[in-house]
């Protein structure tokens, strides 16, 4: 039973690795992705350190004797109308962008591949219903959608995040149905049946798992989106309301003095960008990563 | 082909009717109704039932939803709560000026799009389809509204050459044009290559090029033939979002469209107006997404083919 040398070292080449390492291992190698990755990482960090260290009183000092400055040293980016730190408040709102890339996507994600994933399961009348409801979500077109519900439910971040989960739970809910009835037939799911497991666990342990591919890109592809969407609902004055500095309501509150201040307008612009350009590099890092077959 | 167009023309209508009872139900619920603006201290609970009345609003909201809907039909949306204008004669007077910014955009963005599509596919791994990649992907990132306001800066303040807001020349397109025509480009580049990229993988291309089809006749017939259908597809995606999200962009250049009008209305609490103006944003919407669709299945054949053989679907078992 001895093994030989030659069989170890191949058997310790091809050992699977696990999926998430070996998706790693080859996101790892694209450059975009790994930038993308850093950066928001970055965003992340800011958002920690602006929990621990910055109070709401900091974000909205007000400072009348320095209004309209241009960036400086002691203000990076500059002042605005009331001589509040252009800097400190971006900083701050990156929490907003963050909370609407994750969690508005998430709910989103989550109640869409829920529903996805019972209608290309169970198809039949089920399919049907979950389907045909999917077809008028997907008729709406988004913003007008967000614009609607937070009319109704009045501006805020809760508000945002639930516009713009439902703006992408159509798109979600589809493509889990479509990755769903392609690994339906297989024979893992064939002898997790035969072995008695329920239906709805075969659904969420072994069906789910192995169509999770094209939903992980569809997500990250859906942050960048979403980030853009809610800064221009923001814009719009359908968002963060006013004194919180969400970025996009920064850029509205900015675009009074585009003659004067126009760092104003600048800043928050780019930050908005650096965010949603991060989440589409990774998700198209991610998109190559898990389907190695599109490399070539 | 015929009985495909018929199917997709009659699903319309139920989805039509969802819709616009979501929208319409979704207002109704809206904080501060037509009657709660107009009730003052001196009113007696009799005036404000005759106010209800007059405004039919003593009646259940699927009464009001049936007379709206009917009433849509015969293209009579009420007018406006604050100006008292007609709304649907409002709405299609501005539908042209957004009709126009869309069009314009979309074309300038695809005259752009589809020769950088080809090239970075044709340069598919080199320096040229790198740099093509990172202009697509500035424009997917970009915030059009942004880019617009810098565009605002710096040729209509600094250098003065284009006007601020819509003044009816070609001059004030230019602006809004680009800001729009950014993004759209970058997507349709993107899909374009991609779908080039993907088709030449196909077996049927090797076999042209090994029976010796001249490279340029490759190009031509095999390879944008079949690449054409997706690339269809997100241009009629792209004509649809543009024309129900010009809100944005309208709103940074003051545009007289029905995307401000939209944004005015409800910032304005203008209910009715702003209710009048989703249901046909969104129908004209769903109306495009028909007609890509058809295209859709006028382009492949394979999805013609569902239709034309009796099946409609064929069921993964």
């Amino acid at each position: 039973m001895r093994k030989s040398k030659s069989a170890t070292l191949i058997s310790k080449q091809y050992r699977r690795k696990g999926f998430l390492i070996e998706v790693w291992l080859r996101l790892r190698t694209n450059r975009g992705a790994v930038f993308g990755l850093a950066v928001l990482a970055l965003f992340i960090l800011i958002m920690v350190y602006t929990f621990i260290f910055m109070t709401p009183a900091d974000v909205s000092k007000i400072d009348s004797k320095s209004r309209y400055l241009p960036p400086s040293s002691a203000h990076p980016f500059g002042t605005d109308d009331m001589g509040r730190d252009l800097f400190v408040r971006v900083l701050y709102g990156t929490r907003y962008s963050l909370a609407i890339a994750f969690g508005a996507v998430g709910i989103g994600a989550v109640i869409g591949t829920f529903f996805g994933s019972i209608a290309g399961y169970y198809g039949g009348w089920t399919d049907q219903i979950i389907m045909r409801i999917t077809d008028v979500l997907h008729s709406l077109p988004g913003i007008l959608l967000g614009m609607v519900i937070v009319t109704i439910l009045g501006a805020g971040l809760q508000t945002l995040m639930i516009a713009i989960g439902f703006t992408v739970i159509s798109g979600f809910v589809r493509m889990a149905r479509a990755s769903v009835l392609s690994v339906k037939t297989s024979e893992f799911v064939e002898s997790a049946r035969a072995i008695g497991m329920s239906e709805f666990r075969i659904v969420f342990s072994q069906v789910l798992p192995n169509s999770i591919s094209p939903l992980i890109v569809t997500f990250t592809a859906r942050m960048a989106t979403s980030v853009l969407a809610a800064a221009g609902l923001s814009f719009l004055g359908f968002g963060v309301p006013v004194p919180l500095p969400e970025w996009g309501a920064l850029i509205s509150a900015g675009r009074n003095y585009l003659t004067t201040a126009p760092h104003l307008t600048l800043f928050p612009g780019i930050f908005i960008m650096l965010m949603a350009f991060s989440c589409a590099l990774l998700g198209d890092g991610l998109r190559d990563a898990l389907d190695p077959k599109l490399n070539k | 082909m015929i009985r495909y167009t018929i199917n997709r023309i009659l699903w319309l209508i139920p989805i039509l009717i969802c819709v616009s009872f979501i929208i319409f139900g979704l207002l109704e619920l809206a904080p501060g109704s037509i009657i709660d603006t107009m009730i003052t201290e001196e009113m007696t609970t009799e005036d404000i039932e005759i106010l209800k009345e007059k405004y039919g609003m003593d009646k259940p909201m699927i009464y009001r939803y049936g007379l709206y809907m009917w009433n849509l039909l015969h293209g009579d949306l009420g007018t406006s709560q604050v100006t008292g204008l007609p709304i649907f004669e409002m709405y299609m007077s501005r539908w042209p000026n957004t009709l126009m910014l869309s069009l314009s955009s979309l074309v300038v963005g695809v005259l752009i799009a589809i020769p950088l599509g080809i090239f970075a596919a044709k340069y598919a791994g080199t320096i040229w389809d790198n740099l093509t990649t990172g202009f697509t992907m500035l424009g997917l990132s970009m915030p059009a509204f942004w880019l617009g306001l810098l565009l605002l800066i710096w040729f209509a303040y600094r250098i003065r050459i284009f006007p601020a807001g819509y003044d009816g020349t070609w001059k004030c397109f230019v602006m809004p044009v680009i800001a729009n025509g950014f993004s759209m480009s970058a997507t349709i580049t993107r899909q374009t290559r991609s779908a080039i990229l993907e088709v030449n993988r196909k077996d049927y291309l090797r076999t042209a090029r090994a029976k010796g089809v001249p490279e340029r006749q490759v190009t031509r017939k095999h390879v944008l033939a079949n690449a054409w259908i997706p690339i269809i597809t997100q241009i009629g995606l792209m004509t649809a979002m543009t024309l129900a999200g010009s809100a944005v962009i309208e709103a940074v250049y003051s545009w007289p469209g029905v995307g401000y009008m939209l944004v005015d209305a409800i910032s304005r609490r203008d209910v009715t107006m702003a209710c009048g103006t989703v249901i046909l944003t969104a129908t004209l919407y769903v109306l495009i997404l028909l007609v890509v669709d058809i295209i859709y299945a006028v382009v492949d054949p394979r999805i013609r083919a569902q239709y034309t053989s009796g099946k409609r679907k064929r069921r993964t078992a």
